[in-house]
């Protein structure tokens, strides 16, 4: 598929989702040098960040989790959270097919980045399986960690 | 005015007041004679005050003939219209506290089970709370100004939770407007703003009827809500002999109909296509369910075509949690569905508060068309009553088998038994290290004593409420039968109501109303928090006088459960916490009720065990106050949603 159908066609994805108040806005970013950063109003109204590059062939949020340190066991959560997603115990519907996409992340200074790598030029299936990935992290990665969104998101408790 | 000289059965007020008067001045002599020589306790006994009882004229008052207003004679007051009608539209109940005098006796003298007790904050709590587990319309009462904005709190719950409630209140008399002549005149209904679905203030006394025909039909039709009536004196003391001189004056089959939307065939078919081609669908099921009494139909069909069901709103069972197709506790597998239906769902989640994946497919049911899309998108949008559309898809929907899917619920479920076990087994061990109670061993030993021994498990009504200990109670709790778990803080989150709201529920349970009946006369739970037993804990006077018995656990950590809110703030901390160790139990024995306080798991099993037998077999309530420290509260959050323990939609 020539590069900017690709974009194009994500970008319809992720409209998709916000027609269904998945987000609560989008900003289709303008692609340049195959690279297009996507702008979500998502979860915790924020704004995620999600960069495509079809050179690298990712699709990248570079900032997904704030104030994360490395050595907590809180990272350690996600990355064995991120393990099971690939792992034959989840049902075949939940999995990320690793010969189709693979997740990585990382840790710089706290900032936790989510990466997908698209492996066989499947950006729908990619690009479908990360945001339902990334609002799985919200809606049930999440749930033990309430005193740290309360302070990451500044949330008022009453509104859990 | 003609109320003041005389009530409904002739007696006058200054005869009716000349019993008690007389019987003050003869214990007054007797304790004149005594008072020389006896010790104080010997002086009490002398005059029959020792202990705590029930008067016999509470007793004999409730046992009296009910006698409706008629035309006849002296004929009858606008408030004996108004209560006539609420009788013929079969009003459940009605919780008050003295004030607004007129209507709340006419309310009485018709037979309508009435409640008066301490608070008017907390009776109307113990309307919605008997509503909130029948389905039934029930109304609060209170004086004006000062009664009337006691309730507030509790009206804007019931609101929030689509309780089918009418709010009354006396306000004033028109000719007095303005003059501050006392307790001026309150804007009542600017008031109610935002929490009723309709209100009026009555200004022409003629019309009574006619808004007692516009309060029952907005209770009674399409999505129940709150109607908040108030009543100046002119209209409630106004005298009619005849019907001529009262507008539109005819019955309820007139002034409105039984009539429900049902669905057109077409979504039907849509719907029932959508979901035959669903690998993974999931139901939904709101209040709206409960209140149209569908839960037969609805797990018939589930059962036939293997469809999940997870159930939300105010309360709980309408499906039930044992069921091997509810998703209650399977929240994690809810992110697998293909296709949601919404029913009954009247408060509307948005997508990212809601478990679903964002690939889910929607179809919403809704009496009401206007509501639909709000919130939440849909592909499919039906309007239809609840029990016509749930009856059209029973038709239409055929067999369908789902293993898969099946035992992915189960797998999921089998998972969150394990996490709240492991949180169970942490607490425990907190709990033996620090000789106090951690919220989740209360919840999980008062969980095995109502499901897990000799209790039947489908019996006890149980509500709940407060921050910590609602976190763990929300996962342990169950519901087996419609109307058996109370959602207190449903929606509106007001720490406070829950013992009252769960008096109310009980008052319901001791009549045998609707859903209740099997279990009529059973003692109803509550487990609810310090702070909120401040809102309730004078009710117990109300749930001893009309023995109603409730057994209620406090979470006695000290605090409002915010108190980690004061970090960084050192000189707020003192604004989130008590004294340490407050004896809920020995306010409870002073008003009438029996006191526990624990400290440990094997004496909370022990009071368990002791307050429910007592309840069962004396109808005696009490409060076990389960000591514990404000820092438990750490690492806090209310369940998923939707799920068992899900407050919030
Ligand atoms: C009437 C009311 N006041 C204040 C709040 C804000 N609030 C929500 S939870 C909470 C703490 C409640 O403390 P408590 O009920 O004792 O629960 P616990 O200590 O078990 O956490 C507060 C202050 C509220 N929701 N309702
Ligand atoms: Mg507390």
């Amino acid at each position: 598929m020539p590069k900017n159908d690709t974009f194009d066609q994500v970008a319809t994805i992720l409209q998709g989702y916000a027609d269904k108040a998945i987000f609560r806005g989008y900003n289709k970013g303008k692609p340049s040098n195959g690279r297009v950063v996507h702008r979500l109003l998502w979860h915790r109204e924020q704004v995620f960040e999600l960069v495509m590059d079809t050179r690298r062939k990712t699709l990248h949020f570079p900032a997904l989790l704030p104030k994360v340190p490395v050595k907590s066991e809180m990272y350690r959560a996600f990355q064995a959270f991120l393990r099971e997603i690939a792992s034959k115990e989840r049902p075949t519907h939940r999995q990320i097919d690793p010969k189709k996409a693979k997740i990585t992340c990382a840790n710089r200074r706290g900032n936790v980045s989510l990466t997908l790598t698209v492996r066989d030029g499947d950006y729908e299936y990619a690009v479908r399986k990360l945001i339902a990935l990334v609002h799985e992290i919200f809606r049930i990665f999440l749930l033990p960690y309430f005193d740290w969104e309360c302070e990451v998101y500044d949330l008022d408790p009453d509104h859990p | 005015m003609s109320e003041t000289k005389n009530n409904s059965n002739g007696t006058s007020r200054r005869n009716f007041l000349a019993v008690p008067v007389a019987a003050g001045v003869a214990a007054a002599s007797v304790a004149a004679k005594a008072s020389a020589a006896m010790s104080p306790a010997a002086l009490m006994a002398e005059v029959g005050a020792t202990s705590i009882q029930i008067p016999k004229r509470i007793t004999e008052s409730l046992s009296e003939a009910p006698k409706v207003g008629s035309f006849e004679g002296r004929g009858m007051t606008g408030a004996e219209v108004f209560a006539k009608l609420c009788k013929e539209e079969e009003l459940a109940a009605m919780f008050c506290c003295p004030g607004n005098y007129t209507v709340i006796n006419a309310i009485a003298a018709a037979g309508i089970p009435t409640y008066g007790g301490r608070c008017e904050g907390a009776m109307c709590a113990m309307a919605d709370g008997f509503s909130r587990v029948t389905g039934e319309v029930t109304a609060t009462s209170g004086t004006e100004g000062p009664g009337f904005t006691r309730m507030i709190m509790n009206v804007a719950s019931a609101h929030a939770a689509r309780t089918p409630l009418l709010v009354l209140a006396s306000n004033m008399q028109m000719a007095w407007d303005d003059r501050e002549y006392f307790i001026q005149t309150g804007y009542q209904q600017p008031t109610t703003t935002g929490m009723k679905k309709y209100g009026k203030r009555l200004i022409d006394p003629p019309r009574v009827h006619e808004y007692g025909a516009y309060a029952f039909r907005a209770l009674k039709s399409g999505v129940p809500g709150v109607v908040h009536l108030d009543f100046p004196g002119e209209v409630a003391r106004a005298r009619y002999t005849e019907s001529t001189k009262l507008t539109d004056f005819y019955t309820k089959e007139r002034y409105r109909t039984e009539s429900r939307a049902f669905p057109s065939p077409k979504d039907v078919e849509k719907c029932a296509d959508m979901l035959t081609k669903a690998e993974r669908p999931v139901i939904v099921a709101g209040h709206g369910v409960f209140h149209r009494k569908a839960w037969d139909v609805l797990q018939q069909m589930v059962e036939r075509n293997e469809i999940a069901v997870v159930s939300s709103g105010p309360m709980r069972g309408h499906f039930p949690d044992d069921h091997r197709l509810s998703a209650a506790m399977s929240y994690k597998a809810l992110m697998s569905a293909d296709v949601v239906l919404f029913i009954g769902q009247y408060s509307m989640p948005s997508p990212t508060e809601y478990g679903f994946s964002p690939d889910v497919k929607s179809i919403r049911v809704h009496p009401e068309q206007e509501d639909l899309g709000r919130n939440w998108p849909l592909d499919l949008g039906i309007v239809s009553d609840e029990r016509a559309f749930l009856e059209a898809l029973d038709n239409k929907l055929g067999a369908k088998k789902r293993d898969a899917w099946v035992s992915e619920i189960a797998a999921q479920r089998a998972g969150f038994e394990k996490e709240i076990a492991d949180i169970y087994a942490k607490g425990l061990t907190t709990s033996n290290e620090t000789g106090l109670l951690h919220p989740a061993v209360i919840a999980k030993e008062t969980h095995d004593f109502l499901y897990k021994g000799s209790i039947d498990k489908k019996q006890t009504v149980l509500g709940w409420g407060g921050w910590t200990i609602g976190n763990q109670t929300g996962r342990w709790l169950r519901a087996y039968r419609p109307g058996q778990v109370v959602n207190c803080a449903f929606q509106y989150g007001a720490i406070g109501p829950d013992m009252a709201m769960t008096i109310g529920a009980g008052a319901a349970v001791q009549r045998g109303v609707g859903p209740q009946k099997p279990y009529q006369g059973a003692p109803v739970f509550v487990i609810t928090s310090d702070a909120g037993m401040a809102h309730s804990l004078f009710e117990l006077d109300t749930a001893s006088k009309y023995k109603i018995p409730i057994v209620a656990l406090v979470y006695n950590n000290n605090s409002w459960g915010m108190w980690p809110n004061a970090a960084g703030s050192p000189r707020a901390e003192h604004m989130y916490l008590f004294q340490e160790n407050l004896r809920y139990d020995q306010m409870a024995e002073g008003l009438g009720a029996r006191g526990e306080y624990v400290l440990t798991p094997q004496q909370l099993r022990v009071a368990l065990k002791r307050s429910y037998d007592i309840a069962a077999k004396q109808g005696i309530s009490t409060l076990i106050n389960c000591q514990a420290k404000k820092e438990f509260t750490v690492g806090v959050r209310l369940g998923p949603e939707p799920s068992v323990g899900a407050i919030m939609h």
